[in-house]
């Protein structure tokens, strides 16, 4: 590994005091389940290395009326554990869930995802459905971006020596009669511990009495350099019925959307079938999810007769 | 660099370079050669130790990252001078053959039964998800993990009376102080009683 100087801050404070003594070039190292690999083949140096993962201030899932807050050092595997997410914001507990193995779990972040903004990141799909916000800390002080925004730069988001120390979801004001569903998908090349060829994230938020979508999310990932919200489709769910058959129109969309974002790549031809697929298992999932919604059972069963 | 950390109980003062992973360290500086560097960038899992009670590919962390942590290799597994119950049930239902793997499959496992100590078989499955074995056939793997599961949930409840082949008979765990020099760290004194009275001390090793 070339050679780097290392700095192991054991709080906040410290963190931020030290910064002001580092010169040359500076990275922040978290679970390093990417960046220690990427020290190791030489495709990242740096003079200084400063250790974020044992600020233990940064290590948390809280909640308050506006907000669920995640601390910049928070795991991928408390992350899949938190029942507040399950509850709340599914699809990033379910792409937390299916991050790595384990022992990546164990160690990565979701601050390191988006900071790594692998074009197949899982999180990222789930934190763009849930309209994330991204805070981060350096010597200026604190700012705040949407994740949007910060996927969306074309240079690096973050300016030397600032990191990101959380990421805030919008808590759902409770619209009145309204629910919320949410749920993750991929595909890669084996079924656990791999790369997503695909992934996406959908979150609907419907009306009670009848099941019509106000507001929908839907988020793709591995299809170009960064995943991105399509708002076509959105807008085109936005006032349909939440029902089964809806699924096949997702799916139908979701190929001309594959078909705009990689015309000519090798994988068009994978990629426009396979989200077929991956449209149903998430259309699946949020059915099975509605299923708890009396409205839509009493819907699907008014259906039935 | 000075990094202080405790390893199989016991507590380690060492001069260590900012470069070096806590596999390096493990292996070169203190003789541990039990977790093997496979593929060197975490898909394999053969450097799986515990790092606080919680299975982490060794090969990717930083070895000051370790600083204040206690660290299990599949040597604390066996510190007490048996084997623990997970060992003797892989040999007992052949889960070996070339043994390159096994000592981060018996970490995984370790860490699944310290937080679930009745799994079910999906949950062993997906434990055992970031450690490849190309011998085997994972098979003989998830049968004596479930075995070294069941002895120890008979073990604490004997009425549940589930019998596996040798490993839950009894005796053997008893004698066993089970899940070995964890520390104290990270609520793992439940899982980890007395161990470290009996083996680790404060004894400040190399």
């Amino acid at each position: 590994m070339p050679a780097f100087r290392l700095v192991c801050p054991s709080t906040l404070g410290e963190a931020l005091a030290i910064l002001a003594d580092l010169h040359g070039e500076i990275i922040f190292l978290n679970g390093g389940t990417d960046l220690i690999l990427q020290l190791k083949e030489g495709s990242r140096r740096a003079d200084w290395l400063v250790d974020l993962s044992q600020l233990d201030e940064l290590n948390y899932i809280q909640a308050d009326r506006e907000s669920i807050r995640i601390g910049g050092t928070t795991t991928f595997a408390t992350t899949a554990r938190s029942p507040l997410l399950w509850e709340e914001a599914r699809c990033l507990a379910q792409a937390a869930a299916q991050v790595g193995s384990t022992q990546i779990r164990n160690r990565a972040t979701l601050a390191g995802n988006i900071v790594t903004a692998s074009a197949a990141g899982d999180s990222l799909p789930a934190l763009l459905v849930l309209g994330a916000e991204v805070g981060i800390l350096g010597p200026l002080g604190r700012r705040r971006v949407s994740l949007a925004q910060f996927l969306a730069e074309p240079g690096p988001a973050l300016q030397r020596g600032e990191f990101i120390a959380e990421i805030e979801l919008p808590r759902e004001s409770g619209r009145g009669e309204s629910w919320i569903v949410s749920a993750f998908g991929k595909v890669g090349s084996r079924s656990t511990v791999t790369i997503a060829r695909l992934n996406m994230a959908v979150r609907l938020e419907a009306e009670a009495g009848d099941g019509r979508i106000q507001a929908a999310g839907v988020a793709l990932g591995a299809l170009g350099k960064t995943p991105f919200r399509t708002g076509q489709v959105e807008r085109k769910l936005a006032g349909c019925q939440f029902s089964e058959t809806l699924g096949r129109d997702l799916a139908e969309w979701l190929t001309a959307v594959v078909d705009e974002a990689i015309p000519g790549r090798y994988s068009q031809a994978y990629k426009r079938e396979a989200i077929r697929g991956l449209a149903y298992d998430v259309w699946g999932e949020l059915l099975r999810q509605a299923v708890g919604w009396k409205s839509y059972s009493s819907l699907s069963e008014d259906r039935r007769k | 660099m000075e990094l202080r950390l405790r390893v199989n109980g016991i507590a380690h003062t060492l001069e260590v370079e900012p470069q070096a992973r806590l596999l390096d360290v493990l292996r070169e500086q203190l003789g541990l050669t039990g977790a093997k560097e496979g593929c060197g960038e975490g898909e394999c899992g053969a450097c799986t130790v515990l790092m606080d009670g919680l299975a982490v590919n060794s090969c990717l962390v930083l070895a000051h990252q370790a600083r204040g942590r206690s660290i299990t290799t599949v040597e604390g597994l066996a510190a007490a001078g048996g084997l623990d119950r997970l060992q003797q049930a892989f040999i007992d239902q052949g889960a070996i053959q070339c043994g390159y793997c096994t000592p981060g499959m018996l970490m995984s496992a370790k860490a699944l039964l310290l937080a679930e100590p009745d799994p079910t078989e999906e949950q062993i499955r997906l434990a055992l998800a970031g450690n490849l074995c190309r011998c085997t056939g994972y098979v003989n793997i998830i049968k004596a993990i479930r075995e070294a599961a069941a002895g120890e949930v008979a073990l604490k409840d004997p009425a549940a009376g589930v019998r596996v082949g040798k490993a839950a008979e009894g005796e053997r765990g008893q004698e066993l102080p089970q899940g070995v020099l964890l520390g104290n760290e990270a609520g793992m004194a439940e899982s980890a009683p007395a161990a470290g009275k009996v083996l680790s001390g404060e004894g400040e090793a190399v």
